[in-house]
């Protein structure tokens, strides 16, 4: 049997899921917004790396054929189940307060098929140290 | 609670290039109507490696560039980045456009006014 005969079997037992990327400012909302989302949710196919952007609406006075300043934002990405989609871009949205200026953009993709992921039982609490 | 306006009938193009063509790539994309974009730092391998001195496989570093475009303006971001991105020679890289379901961020107020959401 080949391999990849077994990986389009095992591919199609993850269900399709949505990921929603967010854009935020390098403030620590990102990692305010996962805690919540572990915390509320429970959702833990989630986290945050480092990039640059180039605002949308960001006043930025360049010479002409020069690019603006780019600042150092935030990436967000959230991996959940179809029907938890509107509840989580919602909490984002808010808990984020992404409506406001400045505080980025987000949004939701499909994806076909993602894998679970759960943690390592043994991992402290980050505020307390206590092993959960 | 206000609502949230969603953004429908957008589109991200993700196009991966050689760092020295990322300024040129997003000055392309803002002549012809981007608005953002998302630049992440990529290193490693490719298809092939290129061998430098000693014959030590040479990392390379690409840079990832993520635009959120309207669907209208997609075709013409799109050839905009390809033409100064210099796709069409090996080795440049490549792009790609995925669809997006909705998307969300700050709306100005005078376009909320004239679409009667969420007035202040």
């Amino acid at each position: 049997m080949s391999n990849a005969h077994d990986s389009a079997n095992l591919s199609s037992d993850f269900p399709a899921c949505k990921a929603i990327y967010c854009f935020l400012p390098d403030d620590g909302t990102d990692r305010r917004v996962l805690v919540e989302l572990r915390g509320k949710k429970g959702i833990v196919r989630a986290g945050s790396s480092t990039c640059r952007g180039i605002g949308v609406l960001a006043e930025a006075k360049t010479k002409r054929g020069k690019l603006p300043e780019s600042d150092l934002v935030k990436q967000v990405y959230v991996f959940c189940t179809e029907d938890q989609a509107d509840e989580i871009f919602e909490l984002i949205f808010w808990s984020a307060k992404v409506d406001k200026p400045g505080r980025g953009v987000m949004w939701q993709q499909s994806v076909t098929g993602c894998t679970p992921y759960g943690l390592p039982a043994d991992i402290p609490d980050e505020d307390t140290g206590d092993h959960s | 609670m206000s609502e949230i306006i969603y953004l429908t009938d957008v589109a991200v193009i993700t196009c991966i290039v050689d760092k020295e063509r990322t300024d040129a790539v997003l000055l392309a994309a803002r002549d012809v109507g981007a608005r953002g974009a998302i630049v992440h730092t990529a290193q490693g391998w490719g298809a092939r490696e290129r061998l430098g001195v000693w014959g030590v496989a040479v990392e390379t570093e690409k840079d990832v560039i993520a635009f959120l475009v309207s669907s209208d303006q997609q075709e013409l971001i799109f050839e905009a980045i390809y033409q100064a991105a210099e796709l069409n020679a090996p080795g440049r890289g490549f792009m790609f456009i995925s669809p997006v379901e909705r998307a969300a961020a700050y709306v100005p107020e005078a376009l909320r006014k004239q679409l009667h959401v969420n007035p202040e």
